[in-house]
């Protein structure tokens, strides 16, 4: 073995089954406080009070959904869009909309994943009035 | 027709193999005990090998080449290719393929100090062109305070990813998808790390990388601390800021490793509120991920998975959730067939759901 090279025998645990039966009982609280975080994650309003501004369709509409790095951002720039950055959602948004919004509605775009209807609603009612901040 | 645009669309989306943390705790390791980073992923230490060979249905040499080129003791090949193909339903099912990715990684070291490098190709940026498809997502230089151990204080400067979270091979799961350690985070930086059997500690100072663009356009720092609670739990916690011109996120989260003997399942679980604000709005996302593994004979590995993603809490029904299943099998310790499937459900169902079903193989050279 090489000097880089782990000690195997450094790996090998010694405890006894029981003793890890009862260790990992004990220690159960941590999976159960996780699993409570979230289980707590299904609050909000029953509207959708999101600013329509370009920075909120932009930042929190397209970039999750169509700006992961493979996909439509700034390092593959994919049909030269790039929603993962202000100036790069401006750009194509300027560019382009009515065609984003046309391969959204018919469910080819994001290929991989549906995009969530309150998300859609925001972009169409982003475009009803007037594309601010465009 | 469709099928092939979906091809052609998402051909090089790419992922990258990471580290297996389901070998953690079930094994009584920490990453280092397999990998040459502290962080886990890539390169294999001669335990890791060790590892991969004995968790393989049939035996080889799990060596670098099989074996057949003899390496020096203080450098480190390795290399893996991994591609994917399968359905994928958006709410229409189409075929889809997926090249995911093509590098080879490099280790030279010696008295502590290594120099570690991978390079590869990934889809070109359509903009400036073919150039662009051969990069090197990280590159980075690594005292280590006890050479060839598994312990100890490791200070790494370069470019790679900051240590965030649960870090699981599948990029797609939610907490790292949504969360603060998707693909492409690798950033330059520094970082301190401290890895023992009762606890590990990670953190790392970066800024955006100014040359090759990557997922991460902020400049900030992360932490992860996770504490072995026991032989075989550990909890965990993580947090991340970064500052971008036209965004400030803040991570922050929590993880948790238990692992039961009897069934021999390890659970893993990762939660995580994400804090974005930007001009005129703060938008907090939650995110969760808990995921069962369990070992069979014959080399095969099963994880079930749920996810929770929820984009914005100011936003009822703002959400999705999903049902993961992976059936890993290790035909050999280079050659690993994967099938993983997703039952993707929007508001609970209410809304259009989705999920993939695909088959990747992945060859470790």
């Amino acid at each position: 073995m090489g000097s880089r090279d782990m000690n195997l025998a450094t790996q090998c645990g010694s405890a006894t089954q029981d003793r890890r039966r009862a260790r990992a009982a004990v220690s159960g609280a941590p999976m159960i406080a996780l699993a409570a975080l979230v289980a707590a994650a299904g609050c909000g309003s029953d509207g959708d009070d999101r600013p329509l501004t370009l920075e909120v369709i932009t930042l929190e509409v397209l970039a999750p959904a169509c700006g992961a790095a493979q996909c439509h951002s700034s390092v593959t720039q994919l049909e030269g869009f790039a929603f993962d950055t202000l100036a790069g959602g401006r750009e194509a948004l300027r560019r382009d909309a009515a065609r984003i919004l046309a391969v959204i509605d018919d469910q080819t775009m994001p290929p991989d994943s549906p995009m969530d209807p309150h998300d859609i609603a925001l972009l169409h009612a982003w475009v009803d009035a007037g594309k601010p901040g465009l | 027709m469709r099928a092939l645009v979906v091809f052609a669309l998402l051909a090089a989306a790419t992922a990258v193999a990471e580290a297996y943390p389901q070998y953690q705790l079930a094994s009584d390791v920490t990453c280092t005990g397999c990998h040459l980073s502290p962080a886990g992923g890539g390169l294999l230490t001669e335990n890791g090998l060790a590892v991969a060979e004995s968790s393989a249905w049939r035996g080889n040499d799990p060596k670098f080449l099989h074996g057949a080129l003899e390496l020096p003791g203080w450098l480190e090949l390795g290399g893996d290719a991994r591609l994917a193909a399968g359905m994928v339903d958006n709410g229409k099912a189409s075929g889809a393929a997926y090249p995911m990715q093509a590098e080879l990684h490099a280790s030279a070291g010696a008295r502590g100090f290594s120099l570690t490098v991978d390079g590869g190709v990934r889809r070109p940026n359509e903009d400036t062109g073919i150039a662009s498809a051969f990069w090197s997502r990280e590159h980075y230089v690594m005292w280590q305070q006890a050479p060839g151990e598994t312990e100890g204080l490791f200070v790494r400067a370069g470019r790679f990813a900051p240590v965030y979270g649960l870090r699981f091979a599948e990029h797609v799961a939610y907490t790292q998808r949504y969360g603060g350690s998707p693909l492409y985070a690798e950033a330059y930086g520094a970082s301190v790390e401290y890895v023992a059997r009762a606890f590990e500690v990670h953190a790392t100072g970066f800024v955006h990388d100014p040359i090759a663009t990557a997922w991460e356009k902020g400049d900030g720092g992360a932490l992860y601390a996770e504490v072995r609670l026991s032989e075989h739990a550990a909890l965990g916690a993580e947090g991340k800021y970064a500052s971008a011109s036209d965004q400030q996120v803040a991570y922050g989260g929590i993880t948790g490793k238990l692992y039961l003997p009897g069934p021999d399942v390890l659970l893993q679980g990762e939660g995580e509120l994400v804090r974005r604000s930007i001009t005129g709005d703060k938008a907090t996302s939650v995110i969760g991920y808990l995921l069962a593994t369990r070992k069979f004979s014959y080399g095969v590995m099963a994880d079930i998975a749920v996810g929770h993603y929820q984009a914005d809490t100011r936003v009822a029904g703002l959400y999705r959730d999903a049902i993961d299943v992976n059936v890993h099998w290790f035909e050999t310790s280079h050659l690993e067939w994967l099938l993983t499937t997703r039952l993707e459900l929007l508001d609970h169902g209410a809304g259009t759901n989705g999920g993939y079903a695909l088959i990747q193989v992945h060859y470790r050279l």
